[in-house]
């Protein structure tokens, strides 16, 4: 007998927006042990999916199918039946662990609770003696499975006190100290740093090899997926589209989406030409802190320094990309450049007065009471002297461009999609002529498919304008691919650019 | 006019407000009897078909006073709110805007003037300016500033850290644009809630002006101004005093009721 069993899985939303079935017919199963990835975009159903074999969907859905677990079927159970699943058999990691940590508890204890809440009911007997000193030891014993550093040291300290990767390594230890038979991690490794991404599944791999528990890994990104799992399921509006081993996916896809997602993440290069152009952009012995005001009347701010000694250049027509983890500084470089920054010392020379910026966040960076047109003509308005006529003219033929219709004009951000208001952000940044751009983590929000299409008008433009831009991103796939030179930021002191 | 059923509050909001301004208008050229001619012999007559709310101390009749009376509270409440809001609007944005020492400085003259018992600070001004329709909305209209300097400053605060504003000034545009081209617009729906309160505040202040002896001058009518009038005679005519009152909870009623639909919508 496999260890979970779905058959016609049905998820149905239904809000005052309307009825949406988010999950339709899905069947798959799972033998003991086993390392299951879901890969699919936002909207694809594969998060309601866990949630249903959780049993945490939202008041407003429904869902009807089986699941079976071990035999038991989970849809039938009652709320009761099924709590003593949850968390014992049955456990989930999220994406963010500060938000699913309580703040206010010290982490070991938080861990400890779970013994208690779980190991003392019926068929546990011998462990509902646990006294305090055992549950602790068994606490101590989970941190350094998880490789915590220094157990007794973390299981005093409070949540915001650790990192998030050891946040969710707290989070993994918690959901694996009743020693589950199945974890649902989703997409427990989207919000952290590229090289912590990689601890955290090897971390993952590790527990299933020592500890036998089968993962069902939920992620959008295939590139994590093919690390951890041996098995996939492809998600696309609700349906299984695709199922098969990793290399057969990788290899021989079939269905036309998941080859999209393949396509997505090739490590294919872009073919680096030399670059005799003049520097469009020198800086030298950039740095860059903030001053955080005294406590006292009369005392002096202090600096918190972000960046220090930086140099590099961008030459005229080049896509320069710039690595860092989080905290690294990357987005004060960026803002120092365009001159929103205030406490900076060093050389910045520019060759175009009129930089721009294409913004991770798309929705944030669109004035949310404006229609389209409005955002489009605000810097016409402001740094030209067009009269109404041509500054309309002007943002039609700035709107075909980046591939929009006309009929965008009136409507509001908010009406627009991620990968839309995006392509709205890039003609903003082009509209006024600029000759360089700062690209901020452009496609890191957005799905890998709707990624893909932004890259591509990204780089068509750039050919097209003679475009020198600057490239930030976490993601080292997307830098390979679109980018002549990468320098990379360490975390406080800037290592000399590599190239 | 689909949306307006779903919004219940707005909608009989709209209703109540509207036969309010009705009356009032109408009240401007024509009401039943004249509002200040006085008759010895209708003296504090009880309501009756001929009177319907009764007559006042003079007789003159209640109902005719209260279309006059509705008028005159309503125009002071308006342009007192009006003038709060957008002096206190603009102080507010520039503020928030601005920070540092400047929006240091404005916003602790702000808390002096917060700290006053309202009333009292109008009573000051009012007792040194004098009387008259125009002073009574200045005095009140100071007052209403520093409410919504301090909603104006809290929005802008949360609004221009947002990266539309960093945006915009990548799009040169100037300060004075970015304020209010950018910002100003984000706020507005909070700025117009909260002036519906408001106004039911103003109304309230402009009564009790008039009560005190202060707000508008008789002969004209005002609802706070017929309530203070009908104070000795509370135990022999109670209906001259309840007609303006209830005057008043309706008039308040109805604007709460549309500021209480307009918060539905910005949901």
């Amino acid at each position: 007998m496999s260890l979970l069993d779905v058959r016609k899985l049905n998820v149905i939303f239904d809000s005052s927006r309307g009825v949406t079935h988010a999950v339709k017919d899905v069947s798959f199963t799972m033998e003991e042990g086993e390392i299951l990835g879901i890969v699919g975009e936002s909207g694809s159903g594969k998060s309601a999916t866990s949630l249903a074999i959780m049993g945490l969907l939202p008041s407003t859905a429904s869902y009807y199918g089986e699941l079976l677990f071990d035999g038991h079927d989970f849809v039938k159970m009652s709320f009761d039946e099924l709590r003593t699943f949850k968390g014992d058999e049955v456990s989930m990691i999220f994406q963010e662990p500060m938000v699913s940590l309580n703040p206010l508890m010290r982490v070991g204890k938080q861990v400890e609770e779970m013994l208690l809440l779980h190991r003392t009911e019926e068929g546990h007997e011998d462990e509902a003696k646990m006294t305090k000193a055992d549950r602790k030891a068994k606490v101590l014993e989970m941190f350094e499975l998880v490789e915590l550093p220094n157990p007794e040291v973390t299981y005093r300290k409070y949540p915001h006190e650790l990192s998030g990767g050891q946040q969710q390594r707290v989070m993994i230890a918690m959901a694996l100290i009743c020693k589950p038979q199945l974890l649902i991690a989703d997409e427990p490794t989207t919000a952290l740093d590229a090289d912590v991404q990689d601890q955290i599944i090897d971390l993952l791999k590790e527990m299933n090899r020592r500890l036998g528990t089968a993962i069902i890994f939920v992620s959008h990104d295939l590139s994590v997926i093919r690390k951890l799992c041996r098995n996939v399921l492809v998600m696309y509006h609700g349906e299984i589209v695709e199922r098969g081993t990793v290399e057969e996916i990788f290899e021989n896809p079939q269905d036309d989406y998941t080859k999209k997602l393949i396509a997505a993440i090739s490590d294919e290069r872009k073919v680096v030409e030399p670059n005799e152009a003049e520097d469009m952009l020198v800086v030298n012995d950039l740095s860059a802190w903030y001053e955080i005001p005294g406590k006292k009347i009369g005392e002096k701010p202090t600096k918190k320094m972000i960046v220090e000694n930086l140099s590099f250049n961008v030459k005229e027509g080049e896509i320069l990309g710039m690595v860092g983890a989080s905290g690294s500084g990357k987005s004060t470089v960026s803002r120092a450049i365009l001159g929103l920054h205030k406490w900076k010392s060093g050389d910045i020379i520019m060759k175009e007065k009129n930089p721009q910026m294409v913004f991770q966040d798309s929705s944030a960076c669109l004035n949310p009471v404006k229609k389209i047109e409005w955002i489009l003509e605000e810097p016409l308005r402001n740094m030209t002297d067009m009269t109404k006529e041509e500054r309309k003219a002007k943002v039609r033929e700035m709107l075909a461009k980046v591939e929009l219709g006309e009929e965008y004009l009136k409507r509001y951000p908010r009406q627009l999609s991620g990968g839309q208001k995006q392509r709205v952000n890039i003609a903003l940044a082009l509209i006024s002529g600029s000759k360089f751009i700062i690209a901020d983590e452009p496609v890191s929000a957005l799905d890998v498919t709707i990624q893909e299409q932004i890259l591509h008008l990204l780089l068509s433009l750039q050919k097209e304008f003679h475009l020198s831009v600057l490239f930030i991103s976490h993601d080292i796939n997307v830098i390979n691919r679109i980018c002549d030179r990468v320098i990379y930021l360490k975390n406080r002191y800037n290592k000399n650019p590599r190239t | 006019m689909k949306y307006l059923k779903k919004n219940k509050s707005l909608l009989i909001g709209l209703i109540i407000t509207g036969i309010v301004l009705a009356l009032a208008l109408i009240g401007l050229f024509w009401t039943p009897y004249s509002t200040t001619e006085m008759s010895t012999t209708y003296k504090l007559s009880p309501p009756s078909a001929a009177h319907w709310f009764g007559t006042d101390n003079y007789g003159r009749d209640i109902f005719s006073r209260i279309m006059q009376g509705m008028g005159t509270t309503f125009i002071v409440s308006i342009t007192t709110v009006v003038f709060g809001m957008i002096v206190g609007t603009v102080i507010g944005m520039v503020a928030g805007y601005v920070g540092g020492w400047f929006d240091e400085v404005i916003m602790r003259i702000n808390d002096v003037l917060n700290a006053f018992p309202s009333v009292l600070l109008a009573l000051v001004f009012v007792s040194f300016m004098g009387t008259g329709l125009l002073n009574i909305i200045l005095a009140l209209g100071i007052l209403f500033i520093p409410s919504f300097a301090r909603i104006a400053r809290s929005e802008m605060l949360r609004l221009k850290s947002l990266q539309f504003v960093q945006s915009a000034q990548l799009s040169k545009a100037k300060h004075a644009r970015i304020i209010f081209a950018h910002i100003l617009p984000n706020a507005l729906a909070t700025i117009f809630a909260s002036a519906a309160v408001g106004f039911n505040n103003a109304v309230l202040a402009e009564a009790s002006l008039s009560y005190l002896g202060l707000g508008v001058q008789p002969p004209t009518a005002s609802l706070g101004r017929m309530i203070s009038e009908a104070g000795s005679y509370l135990v022999q005519a109670p209906w001259f005093a309840i007609a303006p009152g209830v005057a008043i909870i309706i008039l308040v009623m109805g604007i709460t009721l549309i500021s209480e639909g307009l918060t539905k919508i910005e949901q």
